[in-house]
């Protein structure tokens, strides 16, 4: 049966065969904690339940009324969707014209752009906090040197503390979308990019007719998984900004989420700002599909 | 429009690597020379830092952890892959009805919080008796860079033109065959891809290594993460620690490196 390798549409069993293990692992690895999760949300869940010394409390959707209600939870929201969307935009650009400059040059050069990229990406986001911490300490600090502005805190005002994690979170995930593409780009039979310049096609024509479409799908990967990470952001903003910055003006959700779930005990009101921030993701996501679908994409 | 993006690129290729070769010059420098201000860019070079963070004088060896980074990592990796390679093949090749459901299923994995996830998975871990044991790990990185490999694989996959795979079923080859004789080749640099970054991301995982190991299945980075606290402010000891944490994934780099290189170049459709 699985002889035909252009199955009619219908005969999706054999297809179905191939996607079943996967589906296994996946369906019994997430489903369970996003059950737990939920089910956790729902109740006063503090330190005292867990250690059995208090009984469980069901509040129904108080831990989402109350959440909802708190002002600084609406701020730290705002907050995380602008700085996710700087991240996903300076991740895409940085790592696109780095993907395409590796297919332009000499080997040499591509050999040390990669040894770049690879080096940021290797870096374990708490070292790499770290050091750029080190490289922007105020009176020590390299960037400070070279700029000759020592003693400038780079932390401690609220937007160039953001800005400094931004180009941190940049700098550890645009290796992810430059060596995507640019297997992405391989990957296309030069042949096709051949037979465009045959039919006269200008490089950006190329570029655009020929390979971006091509490589959409690419893209359209790199670009969620990027949205899902960037509003996912947890070490850096941790290790950089100690914890969420002064007062907790640096905070994003995920950090938020920890805070309210591990420091404060409150693993209801934790549970919550999971499964809001799960729930928006999947907004976000679904929305984003939709309107590639309406362009006319297909997926 | 070109000469802009080549500098862009260029500039950043500079910019981004400078924290790197900073981190891998105070590496090799005394700890006296790497707190200098300004930074001592020619002072003499020693290996006393690695010498210290192969436990020198602390005793502490990073063996182990290392060890079981690497358990974890390649483990995961090589399960990854034997699981999604299959599954792409029947999104991208073979049409699956209402594929787009089951992509999103896939991708829908991936957006619970990490740290909203860790308390049900350590339950999980408790209640199997899997805490500190790095199958667990493993297990657990295959279920957070599945989605992630499927959806890549799918995308490499669909640019298998589909008259090879006509003429492999023309000539009687099964699915096996097909996959390994004619697929993988030509998904090679997808694939390398793939592995690379389902490695990378096992390999730098912090969060839940912490909390659901100890002693005897702890990781490197969470071996990093404790030293970076204890020595912190022996910046010569910090880098040279992050160095050797970081090597493994830049020689898994540069072998995948080869292969993503090699490409379609040989030009499989005429």
């Amino acid at each position: 049966m699985a002889r035909g390798h252009r199955l009619p549409r219908g005969d999706g069993r054999a297809a179905l065969a191939y996607l079943t293990p996967a589906l296994l692992v996946l369906g019994g690895l997430m489903a369970y904690p996003i059950y737990q999760l939920v089910l956790i949300s729902l109740f006063d869940y503090g330190q005292e339940q867990v250690s059995g010394g208090a009984p469980l409390v069901f509040l129904g959707l108080g831990n989402y009324t109350e959440l909802l209600a708190d002002k600084q939870f609406w701020t730290v929201l705002w907050q995380t969707v602008g700085f996710a969307a700087t991240c996903v935009v300076g991740t895409l650009v940085v790592g696109a014209a780095l993907a395409v400059l590796a297919t332009r040059v000499r080997t040499w050069a591509r050999t040390l752009l990669f040894l770049a990229a690879l080096g940021a990406w290797a870096t374990p986001a708490v070292a790499g906090s770290t050091i750029w911490l080190f490289l922007f300490d105020a009176n020590f600090g390299l960037v400070n040197e070279v700029l000759g502005s020592t003693g400038f805190s780079w932390t401690f005002d609220r937007w160039t503390a953001f800005g400094l994690v931004a180009a941190q979170v940049v700098w550890c995930s645009f290796p992810f979308v430059m060596v995507t593409l640019y297997a992405g780009i391989k990957a296309i039979p030069q042949e096709v990019v051949e037979a465009a310049a045959l039919d006269g096609a200008s490089t950006v024509r190329t570029a655009r007719s020929v390979l971006l479409p091509l490589l959409r799908p690419l893209i359209l990967v790199v670009t969620i998984q990027s949205v899902i990470w960037d509003f996912k952001v947890f070490t850096q903003i941790y290790v950089m900004t100690s914890g969420g910055g002064i007062a907790g003006r640096n905070l994003v959700l995920n950090v938020y989420a920890y805070q309210q779930a591990f420091a404060a005990s409150e693993y209801g009101l934790g549970a919550t700002i999971g499964v809001v921030m799960t729930a928006l993701l999947l907004l976000i996501t679904i929305g984003y599909l939709r309107a590639l679908r309406k362009s006319g994409e297909e997926l | 429009m070109r000469r802009l993006v080549g500098v862009v690129a260029w500039f950043s290729a500079i910019l981004f690597f400078a924290p790197v070769a900073w981190m891998v010059l105070t590496s090799l420098h005394s700890e006296p020379d790497a707190a200098t201000n300004p930074p001592s860019l020619g002072a003499g070079l020693t290996l006393q830092g690695y010498e210290e963070f192969f436990g020198a004088s602390t005793g502490q060896s990073p063996w182990p952890p290392l060890i079981n980074s690497f358990s974890a990592s390649i483990g995961s990796t090589i399960i990854v892959l034997l699981l999604a390679i299959p599954a792409a093949y029947a999104l991208s090749i073979k049409k699956v009805e209402k594929w787009t459901d089951v992509m999103f299923f896939f991708l829908s994995t991936k957006m619970l919080p990490v740290v909203a996830g860790l308390l049900p998975i350590y339950l999980v871990a408790q209640f199997t008796g899997m805490l500190d044991n790095i199958s667990f790990l493993v297990i657990l990185y295959t279920s957070m860079n599945l989605p992630i490999a499927v959806w890549l694989m799918r995308s490499f996959l669909a640019e298998v033109p589909p008259e090879i795979l006509e003429a492999a079923s023309i000539d009687g080859a099964g699915l096996i065959t097909t996959l390994r004789r004619v697929v993988a080749p030509i998904a090679m640099p997808g694939i390398a891809a793939t592995a690379l970054i389902c490695f990378i991301f096992s390999w730098n995982e912090l969060l839940f290594a912490r909390v659901l190991t100890g002693v005897v299945a702890g990781t490197a980075p969470v071996f990093l993460t404790g030293f970076v606290t204890s020595q912190g402010l022996f910046l010569a000891k910090v880098c040279a620690a992050a160095t050797v944490v970081s090597l493994p994934v830049l020689i898994a780099g540069f072998a995948a490196q080869d292969k993503l290189v090699q490409g379609l170049s040989l030009g499989a459709v005429k």
